[in-house]
This record gives C-alpha cells, structure tokens and sequence, in this order.
C-alpha cells in the first residue's frame, strides 16, 4: 500500500488531469480537491476518483476542455452552466462569484448546472468560510432520483442530495458540515461492498422492502434504496432531500429527481452570508466559541471520549497525513496506475514524496 | 372537549390580545397564527399557548404588547429586525414582509431578527413568502440558552431544539411546506405525552444520568434529561444541522447562540428568500417540482402506510377537516384559556364557539 505525500499526490494529478486534456488551471483545481478530500480522511472523494473521471471522459460524459459560462447574473445572484466540464471547475467559479457578491451585497446565491459531478460538497462552503463568510451548499442529481426511498416507501425516488455548511472561527479552521440527507451516501455501501462487510442496520431496503444489511441488494437488479436520514423520524430526513431537490434542481435549472437516467450531473445551490452585514464580526466569534465550549463541556456517553464537532475528525485527519503522508490501497492504486497508463502516462516515474 | 370554529376561536383570540394590550392589528396576527397552528393539526403550537402568552405579558413582564418592531441595520438585500420584545409573531411577520419586498427587487435577500421571544411555529413564515410566489427558508435557534438537546456522543442538554422551515409554490396547489426540529423531537411533543400519561417512543430521550428512557418525566426531571438530536445513531447528522440553526438564527441576529445562559427567553431567527424567477423560468420550476411530486409517490409503500405523502399534505388535510369540523380543544387546555381571559377581566361564558 503506497503511501504518497500531499504534494506529491497533487503533481500527480494535476499531470493526470492535464494529460485528460484539462488547461492547467483547471487540471489543479480538480486534482487539489481530489487530495484535500485524502487529507481531510474521505478516501471515497479523493484519487479513486481520478480513474473514474478519466472513464467519464473518455466516455464522453465529461468534457475537460469546456468552460463554465455565466448565463445570468444579478447584484447577488448568478447561473452558471458548467457545460458537462468538470464539476470541481464550475463549482469553484461559484464560490468565487458567491464570495465577491456577498461581500459587496451581504449575500449571494450562486446556481450552477450540467456540472457532472462536484466532489465533496463540504469543499464549497468551506472556501467560503475560508474567505471569513457563512457557506450553504445544496446539491441534487439532477432528474436522476433512484437512490433513496420517501419516508413510508420502499423505492429509491431522490438524490442522497448532499448539504454542507461551513462557518469561520476566530482563530481556528472552520466549523464545517458534510452530510447526506439520506442515512448514508452510497459511496459507503461500494466501500462496504468492497470490503465483504456487512451494512449497519437501517440504512438500506432490498427490492421488496425489507431491512437489510446485505450492500448487494443495494446495487443488485432490481435494486434496493437507502433510507432516508431519521429510522422512525424519517420524515425529517425525506423533507430535507426534497429541499435540496427544489433549491438545487430547481433554482439551477437542472432539474429534480424524476428517475430520468439520461443526464446524470450535480446540480448546485451555493449561498454567501457576509457575516458583517448582519452582526459584529467579534460579537459572532465571541458567540460560536462560547457555544463550541458550552457543547463540548456535555458529558459524554460510554464509550465515546470526546464531543466533536462536524469538521473536527476532518482536521484531524488531515494534520496527520500531513505529516505521515496519505495512504492509498493497493487496488485503488493500480488502477490510477493502469488509468494513468492508458492515457500515455508513465506512473513508474512518479515521485511519491 | 369543546369545538370552536376557526373563525370564533379568531375572534376569541383578538379580544383576548388586544386585551393584553396589543394594537388591533398586532392582536390579529397573533391571534390568526395561533389558530392557522390549531387548523394545521400541530396543537401545540395553538391556541395552548395563549395562557403561557399571557404569563409573559403580565407576571414575568418578558413581553411588550405594545412594542413596535425596528429595522436595527440594513443594506438592500438584508437587514436585521429587532422585534424589541415585543410579541414573536409580530417582529417576524413585520421581517418576512421586509424580506419578501427585497427579495422581489433584488432576487434574493436574508433578514434576521431579535429580541422576538417565542415566534410560534416557524412555518409560518417561509410560508408567507411561498405565498408571495418565492422560495422561503428560516432557521431558528432559542438565544443563549441551549439545555434542551445533546450534541451526539453528548448526555447533557447543550442545544435548543432548533427548527427550520422550508417553503416553496407550487402551480395549482398549497405550498411545499416543511416544517421540523433539528432534534428528534420538539419538547412540546414531551410535554404532550407527559399530559397524556404516554411513554415515549424509544430513542427520544436519555435521563439525566445519560440512560436511554422512555419516561417523559426523566426529561422535565431535575436533573433533567436531555432530547437526543435527529438521527439515532447517525446523529451527528442532526447535531450539524442543529449548530446550523444556532450559527445562522443565533449569530445573524445578535441574539446569540446556546451557552446555557437562561435569562434573556427569545428565538433567534434567520431568513432567506429565493426569488425563483431571478435563478430559472418559473413554469420550468412548477413542471419539475410536479415531475417531482409524481415520482416520489410512484414508489411502493412500507407496509402499513396507506401512501407517501409530501411535506406540508398533513397540514393541508387538517386544515381541510379542522375548517369544516372545527377544532377540538381538550378540557385542560380549554380550562386554562379560559381562567387566564377571567385574570384580564374577560368573560369567558359570553364567548361563541361557532
């Protein structure tokens, strides 16, 4: 099992993704999320997905060359059709657009479309919070919906559709929000799947409805669905991926989940908050540390050694590969190997530190 | 067990409010939230909570009827309210106006609001703006005091139960409409069930000492229990959203967020309006959220459900039933409303329930 340093895994795939056929810009705008989401510990969004883009391009489904275009735009507002380049490129313009209109106007939305797929949806609110604002992100699959069953249903009918959410501390890294709405994302039943291991309870239906535990009756024909985010109070969970399929499908002009496979893509709601528009910037740092130190002075549960809060063990993660380098397994390595080789690459003269 | 017609539980609701000493039209708005929540079916969130309103005016002097709400701070497409403590429904009707009049100019904008005390159900308000045809979405936190829900991993209440609402309009039908806590459930619910003699269902509550229960008493309990946050065991997922709500509702209005500071009693609120037409056509919107709706109840059900619902149709059918049915009011809730109009001088027997 390799283990390659942040840097030089970075080289590799900005190599990689220029040798796709992506300008340099672009190349390292999607190879450097690729690695922080390997630094931050979410192996399922990092270099695996290099051979994976390079079977969506080839396939045609993906074009490395395409720019993201604004086709409309307001004070606070902007669309943006991404063209079906790489959606890490598309979503970064819409961050970018985001932070410069709120910081004008207090707030912008950003909508992007025919974005194939973002990555890690945490990435957009956290560039945000980086730049000292609040970042909401929603996102959906387009008219796809076949993942997650209705609250009371036992067919996949919506997105696992993603929200993230990050928010600047004085003096720390974001407090930053990552989760599906759905009880899990499928990236980790294919993980499950890949280690022979089975499925918490709860997660998943088989065909026929029932509880399983088993992740082949997820991708099997006919296949399962995920539950959504709630066991009994699923309700919950069911409402909030309908939301992100209003806000995301809708506003971008992409499109909500109606079981149409044709046009597989993310699609994208992202929001600035400008902080100072609203309060003092020191009144709301005052407030997210005294409320950081009130949650973590709980008790905590058997068990559990800590309370931790969303964006922590992330953090942690990546101050350790940092330092140790990040690990990759021996399959996922062949195949960017193999992926790399197909494209006229030669992996044997990678420098891995 | 009384019924009331919506429209005398209206005009009950006006006297009694303006008899608290609101302005007519402030007395309206309390009063017709209060009842919209009974016609909804979320009695909680009703005509129950009149007495408690009146306790705030009156004895603990938390309330001013009289208060006017005031725009603290604003640029074109934000603004912060402060409601200056006067009634919740108030401050936040008057934000949500200012809100939808931005968001119409400039296609999106976000307005917070403070010093509201309790602004009811949450609902209301992101309903109002899909009322206007736009998208509307508010989050809210309770202030600084944060004792009711656990972070995960946590056994000790450190968070309110932080709800957020979600509307959005449809061609031909009632809004989209969520409504929902970031908790497992909203305490009311407890208290609900305490009335009623009734366990809770299992993964709602741990004891002070950090037990799962089902005893609604181990949550009101001193020490008290604490709600656990929306997700079982993946809980870290509503423990996010619920810091979500403190950082927006709490941070964006100056109310401040949960560090178990009990003495200033007010939601802290956020919202956000989408002009739809500012972001796509807007009959492509109706179309795809039709599609939509028509997709998600093609799936089969789990057995025992009837069918699939979306957000906001229990409302709806309740309305539909509570405007033709009128609404029931338990005993001991009816009781309490009227002992509370006698202590403002009122005359409960001279009130029409039909």
């Amino acid at each position: 099992m390799p283990t390659v340093t942040a840097d030089a895994l970075r080289r590799i795939g900005q190599g990689f993704f220029v040798a796709l056929g992506c300008r340099p810009d672009d190349a390292k705008i999607v190879a450097d999320h690729l690695v922080q989401s390997n630094l931050y510990g979410h192996d399922s969004h990092g270099t695996l997905r290099m051979y994976e883009y390079a079977q969506a391009v080839s396939e045609g489904g993906v074009r490395p060359q395409s720019a993201p275009k604004v086709i409309s735009e307001g004070p606070c507002t902007a669309v943006i059709d991404a063209n079906d380049g790489f959606g890490q490129v598309g979503a970064t313009l819409a961050a970018n657009m985001a932070i410069e209109k709120a910081r004008q106007h207090g707030l912008a939305s950003v909508a992007l479309r025919r974005a194939s797929h973002i990555g890690r949806a945490g990435e957009y609110p956290a560039m945000i919070a980086r730049a000292g604002l609040l970042g909401m992100a929603y996102v959906n699959f387009g008219r796809l919906g076949i993942q997650v069953a209705p609250f009371g249903g036992i067919d996949g009918r919506l997105g696992t559709n993603p929200l993230a959410f990050a928010a600047p501390r004085r003096a720390d890294p974001p407090i930053m929000v990552d989760m599906t709405t759905s009880t899990v994302a499928d990236g980790k039943i294919r993980v499950a799947t890949n280690l022979g291991q089975p499925l918490p309870e709860g997660w998943i239906v088989d065909t026929e409805g029932n509880p399983s535990t088993d992740p082949q009756e997820y991708f099997g024909d006919p296949r399962g669905a995920i539950l959504p985010l709630g066991g009994p109070l699923g309700h919950k969970g069911y409402a909030l991926a309908v939301m992100m399929e209003l806000c995301a499908g809708g506003l971008s002009g992409q499109g909500m989940a109606a079981g149409d496979p044709r046009a597989p893509a993310n699609a994208f709601l992202l929001t600035a908050y400008n902080i100072g528009h609203f309060t003092d910037m020191d009144f709301f740092y005052d407030e997210v540390e005294a409320m950081v130190r009130h949650v973590k002075s709980s008790r905590t549960m058997p068990g559990v050694a800590e309370i931790l809060l969303p964006g922590e063990p992330e953090l942690r993660t990546e101050r350790e590969r940092e330092r140790t380098g990040i690990p990759i397994d021996n399959t996922t390595w062949e195949k960017v190997c193999a992926s790399a080789r197909d494209i006229g690459l030669d992996p044997g003269k990678w420098e891995l530190s | 067990m009384p019924t009331v017609t919506a429209d005398a539980l209206r005009s009950i609701g006006y006297a009694f409010f303006e008899t608290l000493g609101c302005r007519p039209e402030d007395a309206r708005i309390v009063a017709d939230h209060l009842v919209q929540s009974n016609l909804y079916g979320h009695d909680s969130h009703g005509v129950t909570l009149m007495p408690m309103y009146a306790r705030a005016v009156r004895e603990e002097q938390r309330v001013d009827p009289q208060a006017v709400p005031e725009i603290a701070r604003e640029h074109p497409c934000t603004a912060v309210v402060d409601a200056n403590h006067g009634f919740g429904q108030v401050g936040a009707a008057f934000a949500t106006e200012l809100l939808i009049q931005k968001a119409q100019q400039y296609g999106i904008a976000s307005v917070s609001l403070r010093n509201t005390s309790h602004i009811g159900r949450v609902a209301a308000y992101p309903l109002m703006v899909a009322e206007a045809g736009l998208i509307g979405l508010i989050f809210v936190n309770a202030g600084r005091m944060g004792f009711q829900v656990a972070p995960f991993g946590g056994i000790d209440g450190r968070l309110g139960t932080n709800p957020l609402a979600f509307a959005a309009p449809r061609r031909a039908d009632a809004p989209f409409l969520v409504d929902m806590t970031s908790s497992a459930v909203a305490d009311g619910k407890i208290f609900l069930a305490a009335n009623k003699g009734m366990p809770l269902p299992e993964g709602w509550i741990v004891d002070a000492a950090g037990n799962p229960s089902t005893a609604p008493e181990d949550y009101f309990g001193d020490p008290r229990g604490a709600v656990l946050p929306l997700g079982g065991p993946l809980g870290h997922k509503g423990f996010a959203l619920s810091l979500i709500m403190e950082i927006c509702g709490g941070g964006l209005s100056g109310q401040g967020m949960s560090q178990g500071d009990m003495r200033v009693m007010s939601n802290g609120v956020h919202i956000t309006a989408f002009d739809i037409e500012q972001f796509t056509d807007k009959e492509d919107f109706y179309r795809e959220l039709e599609a939509l709706i028509s997709h998600v109840k093609s799936s089969r059900t789990a057995p025992g459900v009837d069918e699939i619902v979306v957000p906001g149709e229990p409302e709806y059918r309740s309305e539909h039933e509570r405007a033709q049915a009128g609404i029931p009011i338990d005993d001991t809730t009816w009781e309490k409303i009227c002992t509370a109009a006698r202590d403002i001088g009122l005359d409960p027997t001279a009130w029409e329930l039909c």
